[in-house]
């Protein structure tokens, strides 16, 4: 065996791969035949659940045979005790958690776990909220997430009694200081702000109003090509769901964010969301002053249909308005 | 960590390439050539494994010292080794590192410790805690986006323009106009210049993130350290950095003569290469043995060790010095940087380890101190920078450590946190006096040549040599090391570490697992809090390997 050098097997070992995979297929299709046929014939025994288990393992974007799964366990269920309903929606859970860790953005598998947790009769809603707490660990901007996480809180709040504002609003806080760049976390806060100040009446919503534009412009001042950030700050600038502001009051909101983005638009002048604010904005002044728009206002559009040229009609379009 | 140590005697009497020395380079060709199929006799003269890289015990580290200063002609590259060592230490508690080397988690090095899947024999913690030295205080590091966002001393312009140029250095390899006419002037000059950024963040991303020595790094050199940095940050979690316990560079040198040892490579610790005729191609080993070598000899000995001399210390203390590291971490970088220390002209670069390091027990921790001055001078900057260590160490580690703030002299952040003006906060400090003093157990101060550039190796004869370990904190250049001698002994790199492991379809048995681990994970902590993040590195751990 000495000084036998071991011949290469990349190409060996690519025609073995190729083999293995070849055969693989063939077994899947094979189960996906068995699979539709069971349903077909109406097989709702613990073996064409099995059977859906191992086609689901392998490709979970499947919804028919979700559908079929549902249909197996709502006959099981018919002749079953809570507990054993209960028990057998346990080990559903723990499959479908395998699953979500597996494929996170499967539209199937969350929505499979909302129907258990509707079936159960004795719903963990704590452990839901922690899993899915985990979830937006592994990916923060998952928005199947978020929108899970909005249906547990809402369902814990029911079964509770006791409103999850203050913790829901301090949690995008965490996710948002853990990376801003997330449309679904900013989306919720636009969601929560109203509900917090009407259960918390000693804050202060103008001073509330004054931190979140703070926030907002350190995130927009790190990152200005994120349009998540800019989103929000029009959300700020331009709503009434924090503070009802007299239109003299909107109009110096409105001013002094202006200044700033023009600030900002001295260091980055290629900023397209600069731009497209400060048009808007500064439209918004004009309405509410019912003067014509500043004239500086064709200026960005002029560089806006430079730097954008894919909007090119619509900048155009924005100019004969003003 | 146990390797097979597989007798020499009397059956190996040919080998196609016999390797003398067990450091990290030398133990990655080993290995490499091990699985291609070559016949590799693998030797080191000291009784453990890594050479210059290995973490040693305190009774090795004694007998190292002595022999560090038994002959100037001596064969390593160390020299003035000064070790005091406090009575009644356990010395198989210690792994103390000679070399000690941190691994950035985008670089060759790691991709290829998955590759090879030595990575499995060794357990990795996480580091992302980096610290520089200003005004009398430890800065934490802004390295990443969220850092320069939640950060409560920068400007919002200071904020762009950090956040400018961490968008550029990330692929500043294309932007060649932007530095091409700054390429061999200072970084600091260009950072300066280009980006418009200020004295401290041009500190803090030369020393801490670029670990460079210098503000006077030649600017193309320097981008690609920043970069290393920054590209790695959020790669397996909020840290960029990590770390082997037991031992940084000796611990993954003995990973990878284990995977040659599986390989078929054969193994002989404390046996010394005592000839070698280059006419019959006999090697002669201290045993009396003769190997007959018919491809080549690579050795870490007889070799002009570097072009530069470093000065490092270790000291172990008595404290565990938790306030460093992030949460749930177990080491931190601090980095002086020039002229913080009655005028140094290269930085200090600190390498703490705590005791989850497994370096050594509960409640201490080892301080690795280098510089890159050398001998007298050097020495005198090591000990200025311990001083300074001292007092910051004992000033955060005191409990009921009060003084008097003025009401405006807070300010609230928008969570509603008062946080206390820094100035004020660096006055009140500088006026600490520590009620206690720190313990010392163990100091070491020693020299070491160290290869500023790696050099590419040569094969003039049938014996080539390796270089000795980086001037760099960070493992740099190895893997490219590794392939270039592997290709000197092989003629192509086309087949280094082309392993067909043949069991890839384990991948979805392994993410099963994954999940029910994190099913009891939930199940376990149901009562706690449930915004509390489970950023474990066990979990980070279990799906870097592939």
């Amino acid at each position: 065996m000495h000084s036998v050098k071991r011949e290469r097997t990349s190409a060996k070992v690519r025609e073995e791969k190729r083999r293995r995979e070849a055969v693989k297929i063939v077994e899947y299709k094979a189960l996906v035949d068995k699979v539709l046929t069971s349903r077909k014939n109406h097989d709702y025994t613990p073996g064409a659940l099995a059977l859906t288990t191992t086609l689901l393992k392998q490709n979970p974007e499947y919804y028919t045979v979700w559908n079929y799964r549902r249909e197996i366990l709502s006959s099981i269920f018919q002749t079953q005790t809570a507990d054993t309903i209960q028990s057998q929606i346990d080990n559903e859970l723990q499959f479908l958690f395998a699953r979500l860790i597996e494929f996170p953005k499967c539209y199937w598998i969350w929505n499979h776990r909302k129907w258990c947790l509707q079936s159960s009769p004795s719903p963990s809603w704590k452990f839901e909220l922690a899993l899915v707490t985990k979830m937006l660990d592994r990916d923060a901007r998952n928005f199947h997430g978020w929108h899970y996480r909005r249906y547990v809180v809402q369902c814990t709040e029911k079964a509770t009694g006791k409103s999850m504002v203050r913790h829901e609003f301090d949690y995008t806080t965490t996710k948002i200081n853990a990376n801003f760049s997330n449309f679904s976390a900013w989306h919720n806060r636009t969601k929560l702000i109203p509900r917090l100040l009407t259960e918390e009446p000693e804050i202060d919503a103008r001073k509330l109003l004054g931190n979140e534009i703070y926030l907002i412009t350190q995130a927009i001042y790190t990152d200005p090509d994120d349009q998540s950030v800019w989103l929000y700050h029009r959300w700020l600038v331009t709503s009434d769901d924090i503070v009802k502001l007299s239109s003299d009051e909107r109009k110096d909101l409105l001013e002094k964010e202006i200044k700033s983005i023009q600030e900002l638009l001295e260091v980055e002048p290629d900023s397209k969301w600069c731009l497209q604010s400060l048009v808007v904005y500064k439209g918004l002044v004009a309405t509410l002053a019912g003067e014509r728009v500043e004239s500086s206002v064709h200026g960005y559009l002029d560089k806006l249909q430079e730097i954008d040229p894919m909007r090119k009609k619509r900048y155009e379009d924005w100019k004969t308005q003003f | 960590m146990a390797t097979t140590t597989t007798s020499a005697a009397g059956s190996t009497e040919t080998c196609d390439v016999l390797i003398y020395g067990t450091g990290l380079v030398e133990s990655i060709v080993a290995a490499a050539l091990a699985w291609q199929g070559t016949n590799v006799l693998h030797i080191d003269s000291n009784p453990y494994y890594g050479g210059s890289w290995a973490a040693l015990n305190l009774d090795e580290l004694k007998a190292w010292t002595d022999r560090v200063n038994e002959a100037a002609s001596n064969n390593t590259p160390f020299s003035d080794a000064y070790l005091y060592i406090s009575r009644n230490l356990d010395p198989r508690k210690y792994a103390i590192d000679l070399s000690p080397h941190i691994l950035f988690t985008r670089s060759d090095l790691l991709n290829l410790l998955i590759k090879s899947r030595v990575s499995r024999y060794l357990e990795f913690k996480p580091l992302g805690s980096f610290h520089t030295f200003e005004q009398d205080s430890f800065e934490k590091v802004p390295g990443t986006k969220e850092d320069i966002f939640t950060s409560q001393t920068l400007t919002l312009l200071t904020k762009r323009s950090l956040m400018r140029f961490m968008k550029f250095v990330l692929d500043w390899e294309q932007n060649t106009t932007v530095w091409q006419e700054y390429k061999d002037e200072p970084i600091s000059k260009f950072l300066e210049e280009r980006f418009a950024l200020d004295a401290p963040q041009i500190v803090e991303l030369v020393h801490s993130i670029g670990l460079l020595p210098t503000p006077k790094a030649p600017t193309e050199l320097a981008l690609g350290a920043i970069k290393r940095y920054l590209t790695s940050m959020q790669v397996y979690g909020n840290f960029p950095a990590m770390y082997s316990m037991y031992g940084t560079g000796g611990e993954l040198a003995q990973g990878f003569c284990r995977s040659a040892a599986v390989a078929g490579a054969v193994y002989r610790l404390g046996t010394k290469l005592i000839g070698f005729d280059e006419t019959t191609s006999d090697a002669e080993l201290d045993s009396g043995e003769k190997i007959k070598v018919t491809e080549k000899i690579i050795s870490s000995e007889g070799v002009v060790a570097g072009d530069e001399e470093i000065t490092r210390m270790v000291a172990v203390v008595e404290k565990d010095c938790k306030e460093w590291f992030a949460e749930g971490e177990s080491a931190a970088v601090v980095v002086f940087p020039v002229d913080t220390l009655d005028g140094n002209r290269f930085a200090v670069q600190v390498l703490v380890m705590g005791s989850g390091s497994g370096q050594c027990p509960s409640g201490q921790a080892i301080w690795y101190l280098s510089t890159q001055e050398s001998g007298e001078q050097g020495r005198k900057y090591l000990y200025v920078a311990l001083e300074k260590l001292e007092e910051t160490i004992l000033r955060e580690s005191t409990e009921n450590f009060e003084f008097d703030v003025n009401e405006e002299e807070i300010s609230y952040l928008p969570n509603g946190l008062p946080v206390i003006s820094s100035v004020r906060l660096g006055e009140s400090l500088r006026n600490f006096t520590p009620k206690e003093s720190l313990k010392y157990l163990l100091k070491l101060t020693y020299s070491q040549k160290v290869t500023v550039r790696p050099i590419e190796p040569t094969a003039d004869s049938k014996v080539i040599c390796t270089i000795a370990p980086s001037i760099d904190l960070a493992f740099e250049g190895i893997v490219d090391q590794a392939k270039g001698l592997y290709e000197l002994v092989t003629g192509t790199t086309d087949d280094f570490f082309e392993v067909d492991f043949e069991d890839e379809d384990d991948d979805a048995t392994a993410t099963a697992a994954a999940a029910d681990t994190d099913i009891r994970d939930i199940a376990e902590d149901k009562e706690d809090d449930v915004m509390g993040h489970h950023s474990d590195f066990e979990e980070v751990a279990g799906e870097m390997t592939i």
